[in-house]
């Protein structure tokens, strides 16, 4: 249940400056937005900013892409609930940048560029050879970023609605709204953009809140007195009542579905496709562990003082927590401070909110419309149709947060999302780009099985088995990857031909236009008669 | 000031200081040798 007006709730009265700084804020991005639609020329520049995003820029959107919502609202609330076990989780967010960009990137680039594609569905069609792969592909891709981008949606109207004193309904629409127009009109350019705007006011927040909250419990060493006070299981990794404890297979989940499952989701991939050189590669890991390292135990670790702060679930309004991380800021800080720094966590939500809705776009324009459902379409046509879609299933996305089913909790929901995604499209990702006889049928196998196992196993399963949802359906997924690929017939020389290519260590820039293998995505198509 | 039984640092028991550490640690090593070319994928 949602707080209508959280500030009034715990007793607070908003200033007026509050809601005037986050409006000037919000006001910044869709300058920045309408900024990047003057630079966007092609439907290229629209889906992945030309393959020339430096290492910084994408560094720093590809964490706060990925450190979202379900990070800044998600992460406090496991923290409360769960004590030091949440930090089973963290280390995903620092090594995750490295397996993205030290195990894909290079030659993720170099195929995607070969066969002129740009989106993960697209990699998906050349690699695999066939439509189907593309179709099935993008529909469990939307259903999980529709369902990742309503997670967003929820955490923006929490967030905001703390900030401004306005209702949660009003809150959630206007936030939306905002990221809506800003990725419709920029595109890639104005995620990525935005994105480095916010991942520094996401760092700038975190680094004044969290020092002021410890210090208001009596420092580190008080705040572990103080959970261990609590229940003596919550300062450790073993969870409250050491419920973690001889479950093995659980911790495996919490610890993979953050780590591993980087590299099954479309809008952090998307990252390794954009980006402009090998060169870049290289620094983006150790930027990414930074931020990540910083981000992550920084907020489960605001849970932990929020569990100190407030030990029982009916101090919280709405005996929820995942108002934790509003709470504390609103309770420990200036109003106005406090406006900026919610500020900050409203720039997180906004940046993963508008890099899930341009890979959405992206897959309806490029992935459905183009390939499936009008071949002959024109480059404006497709980026219009990218546009339309943005901005309907957006649109979709709004409605959805006030359906009954996405009641169950932000940090339930992201869950979800991250384990029927990941499990499904990891085997394929990997496979395809590191073992030559991978193929369709096992592409097919490995995504069907991986997102039906993670929706039928978090429902019945999970809780009796204590086997989390994304190891089981990861492995049903790499399993079924094997040994369908195993028994089917091998791929074509020809797509055997790019998986080499991609393999081979020369740099990316030096290739542009020189090398043998000239083919494209539709070349394929005719080709393999798919 | 009271402690925890067999704490690491900071109170931090000793299960949760290791995988602090650790991660520290480990991460280090892999992005900074990445970063210098001493491996590649």
């Amino acid at each position: 249940m949602h707080i209508e007006n959280l500030a009034s709730a715990l007793g607070i009265e908003v200033p007026l400056i509050v809601p005037i700084i986050l409006l000037l804020y919000m006001f910044c991005m869709l300058a920045i937005g309408f900024y990047a639609a003057r630079k966007v020329k092609s439907s290229g520049d629209w889906f992945v900013g030309s393959r020339e995003m430096g290492p910084w820029v994408t560094a720093l959107a590809h964490g706060s892409s990925s450190l979202g919502g379900g990070m800044y609202i998600a992460g406090p609330q496991f923290g409360w609930e769960m004590g030091a076990a949440a930090l089973w989780a963290a280390p995903g967010d620092v090594f995750g940048p490295l397996l993205n960009f030290g195990i894909i990137a290079r030659r993720m680039r170099r195929f995607t560029e070969k066969v002129k594609a740009f989106t993960v569905p697209d990699f998906f069609a050349s690699r695999y050879y066939s439509s189907n792969v593309r179709l099935i592909s993008s529909i469990i891709l939307l259903v999980a970023m529709i369902i990742s981008m309503v997670v967003e949606y929820l955490a923006l109207g929490v967030v905001v609605s703390a900030v401004t004193g306005w209702s949660f309904t009003i809150s959630l629409i206007l936030g939306c709204l905002v990221v809506l127009v800003y990725t419709g009109a920029g595109g890639y350019l104005a995620v990525a953009y935005t994105d480095f705007v916010q991942s520094i006011l996401m760092v700038l927040g975190l680094f004044i809140l969290i020092p002021v909250c410890i210090h208001s419990v009596g420092g580190i060493s008080a705040m572990n007195l103080g959970l261990h006070n609590i229940n003596p299981g919550l300062p450790t990794l073993w969870g409250p009542d050491f419920q973690l404890w001889g479950a093995p297979m659980m911790i495996a989940g919490i610890a993979l579905v953050y780590f591993i499952g980087y590299m099954g989701q479309p809008h952090l991939i998307i990252k390794t496709v954009a980006i402009k050189d090998t060169k870049s590669i290289r620094l983006v890991p150790l930027i990414g562990a930074v931020f990540g390292f910083l981000l992550a135990f920084g907020v489960y670790t605001l849970g932990c003082v929020g569990r100190v702060v407030f030990p029982e679930l009916s101090m919280l309004p709405g005996q929820n927590a995942e108002y934790i991380m509003p709470m504390l800021t609103l309770k420990y800080l200036n109003p106005v401070l406090a406006g900026f720094l919610l500020a900050g966590a409203t720039a997180a939500i906004m940046s993963t909110a508008s890099a899930l809705l341009l890979v959405i776009g992206s897959c309806a324009g490029n992935d459905l419309y183009k390939n499936i459902i009008c071949k002959d379409a024109s480059e404006d046509q497709v980026m219009r149709v990218s546009k339309i879609s943005t901005y309907t299933f957006g649109v979709v996305g709004i409605i959805m947060c006030f359906m009954p089913m996405m009641q169950i909790g932000i940090y339930q929901v992201t869950w979800i999302a991250w384990s029927v995604l990941s499990p499904a499209f990891i085997p394929p990702i990997l496979g395809g780009l590191y073992w030559r006889r991978a193929n369709k049928e096992g592409a097919i196998a490995s995504m069907l099985g991986g997102s039906i196992t993670g929706f039928v196993w978090y429902y019945t399963l999970q809780t009796s088995t204590n086997i989390h949802t994304f190891f089981a359906a990861l492995v049903v997924s790499v399993v079924l990857f094997i040994v369908v690929s195993m028994l089917t017939k091998k791929p074509p020389k020809e797509i055997v031909d790019i998986v080499d290519y991609a393999a081979r260590f020369d740099d990316i820039d030096d290739n542009k236009g020189k090398i043998g293998i000239q083919i494209s995505a539709s070349d394929l198509s005719l080709l393999t008669g798919k | 000031m009271e402690t925890i039984p067999n704490a690491l640092f900071l109170n931090y028991p000793l299960s949760t200081g290791m995988l602090i550490i650790g991660t520290i640690v480990a991460a280090a090593i892999a992005t900074v040798s990445f970063y210098y070319g001493k491996w590649t994928l």
